[in-house]
């Protein structure tokens, strides 16, 4: 340590030409900066934002997501997250974009895949299943299908996507279209507000029903299944037609997204998407599927 | 003949006026207690979206709004439902027009309103036993809960409480106190040997900032994590906030207007919040060592760090 100092000083001493003070702070200054800087260099032109807009969910948790997902991808890179609260605001910002990879639900990029040009590239997983079914429940052995068409509903799907899914359910777009729906922030929220009676049927998923069984398993007993849904995919990673630079800066973004479950803390981001885990999207994999 | 032409004449006015009467729009008065606070704005915008009529508002947080205007647009309006956001609307409203049909929301402890037959509403609490399934949601291995509470306003939530609770496999211990006299003592009974301590909202047990903070450095002492009803206790050490869903309320104001002008009463007058919004203070999370569900936290829509 000694030696250091004494080195140090006599280094100091040795400067006495003012151009080799300047040289000295130039060369200290590119030291430091290459400490303290990030491994990699990158340009503007190289940032890649993911927009995500979620038709299945309406729970305001945007500013949570952008803190915790541009804290963790700024790690690797330009990177950041983008969540939209509104479809249509959602759609003219990624419309013509090419530098950009889209967080949807199934559901949704079966609506715009094809006017995007998107590719999907990633599927999500929940417990290791990567279709999910919609399901409509009431509470009570006499809570049905003819009653429900009538009667309150809760969903915490967008409007659109409620409207959708109940059109598939009750065979029928303008019964759907005449639905008394309200919609609810997330789906524990539909399942409860039919066991406390603010609605009198809930459209949920299957997974959701399972949360209520471990948490309440006296309301899950008395909720019933009145109709079931096709299954569709989870939420869709995607990536607008491109190439070169701007294809290559994508698919390493993808990499990383993909790699999220296998780190701890990545793993907690994607939770946040009520995910675990990401497979590749397979060319056999369908949005919905019939069974 | 005279007779015949008079009785024509008066069918055809009948006939016209019920045409015109079936397809006139039913007026909506909108009355804001301030819509420059968010959780007011938050809730009218919500409202608006939903309700398929045209609304006619009023801001009383507005100075051009005082009272002899305020009472001449209520007057010459005579709306067929008022919706209002917060008492002090609610109050206007039922003095003038108390008559009509009024929704109210927003509103601390709706009991106290003066309510008629024709008051509908959405309260301002969550349901107990939303709260409870929450709690479990997020914390799965909580199962002994303590709280306080007033004989006056929330004994009904408590027994309500400890009953759903029994349900979820959770047990409530409670403690009743009286105008903030007893808080301490009452606090200092609760069972010693539980999960958290559920910190509700009563102007009894929270009488003054003082008592607050006695119950909160008890908490503090006995290293018990408490859980509560709004964000201002994250900077108090709370783990948990559950409170409501402000746009969820608006629109379940709305479908109650819908259902009202169309003739279909509601089963209840008033309903509770359908909507949850939840804050978890992880930093609290850690520093107590409790184990949460990750899988919750797609739920979540705050976290502290």
């Amino acid at each position: 340590m000694k030696d250091m100092i004494m080195s140090y000083s006599d280094l100091s001493s040795s400067i006495r030409e003012p151009w080799h003070m300047l040289l000295f702070i130039l060369l200290s200054s590119w030291t430091l900066l290459l400490c303290v800087a990030p491994p990699a260099t990158w340009a503007e032109s190289d940032k890649i934002t993911i927009y995500s807009y979620s038709s299945e969910t309406s729970i305001n948790n945007f500013k949570l997501l952008k803190m915790e997902f541009d804290s963790y991808l700024s790690r690797f890179g330009p990177y950041e997250l983008q969540p939209v609260k509104k479809r249509e605001d959602f759609e003219r910002y990624t419309k013509g974009r090419k530098d950009c990879l889209l967080l949807i639900s199934s559901w949704h990029f079966g609506n715009i895949g094809q006017t995007y040009s998107l590719k999907p590239a990633l599927v999500g997983l929940r417990n290791g299943k990567k279709y999910q079914k919609r399901i409509l429940t009431g509470r009570g052995a006499s809570a049905n299908v003819e009653d429900a068409k009538t009667a309150r509903i809760a969903s915490a799907a967008s409007d659109l996507h409620t409207k959708e899914a109940l059109s598939e359910i009750f065979k029928g777009k303008d019964v759907a279209d005449r639905a008394d729906i309200l919609t609810v922030p997330k789906d524990i929220d539909a399942l409860m507000s039919v066991s406390l009676g603010m609605c009198q049927y809930a459209l949920t998923t299957e997974g959701s029903l399972e949360d209520l069984k471990q948490v309440n398993p006296f309301l899950h007993r008395s909720i019933k299944v009145v109709a079931e849904g096709r299954k569709s995919l989870l939420l869709i990673l995607a990536f607008p037609e491109s190439s070169g630079k701007v294809r290559e800066n994508m698919m390493k973004l993808v990499k990383i997204v993909q790699h999220m479950p296998l780190d701890p803390d990545g793993r907690k981001k994607i939770k946040m998407f009520g995910l675990d885990g990401w497979q590749p999207f397979d060319s056999s994999d369908k949005l919905t599927k019939g069974d | 003949m005279k007779h015949l032409k008079l009785t024509w004449l008066f069918c055809f006015f009948l006939i016209v006026s019920s045409a015109f009467a079936a397809n006139r729009m039913p007026k909506v008065l909108l009355i804001n207690s301030d819509a420059s606070v968010s959780k007011y704005g938050e809730v009218q915008e919500a409202f608006k979206e939903d309700i398929p009529h045209p609304v006619v508002g009023v801001n009383l947080g507005d100075e051009k709004w005082d009272m002899p205007s305020v009472e001449n647009l209520l007057y010459d309006e005579y709306p067929d439902i008022t919706y209002c956001i917060g008492s002090k609307a609610y109050h206007i409203a039922s003095k003038y027009i108390g008559e009509k049909d009024i929704v109210f929301s927003s509103v601390l402890n709706w009991l106290r309103l003066p309510l008629t037959r024709k008051t509908y509403g959405v309260s301002n609490e969550l349901h107990a036993e939303m709260q409870i399934m929450l709690f479990r949601y997020i914390f799965p291995d909580v199962r002994k809960v303590t709280m306080l509470y007033s004989k006056r306003y929330t004994q009904e939530l408590f027994k309500n409480a400890k009953d759903k609770a029994r349900n979820m496999g959770v047990e409530i211990a409670g403690e009743a106190v009286f105008k903030g006299r007893n808080t301490i003592s009452a606090f200092d009974r609760l069972p010693a040997d539980t999960d958290a301590f559920w910190l509700i909202s009563d102007p009894e047990i929270i009488s003054d900032k003082k008592g607050l903070s006695n119950i909160l450095k008890r908490c503090e002492k006995r290293n018990l994590p408490f859980f509560s009803y709004h964000e201002a206790f994250v900077k108090l050490g709370a783990v948990l906030i559950l409170s409501v869903d402000n746009p969820t309320i608006g629109r379940q104001a709305a479908g109650i207007a819908k259902r009202v002008l169309s003739g279909n009463k509601p089963a209840k007058n008033v309903e509770p919040p359908a909507g949850s919004h939840i804050i978890l203070n992880m930093r609290k999370v850690k520093a107590y060592h409790l184990k949460y569900n990750e899988n919750a936290l797609g739920s979540v829509n705050s976290i502290v760090e």
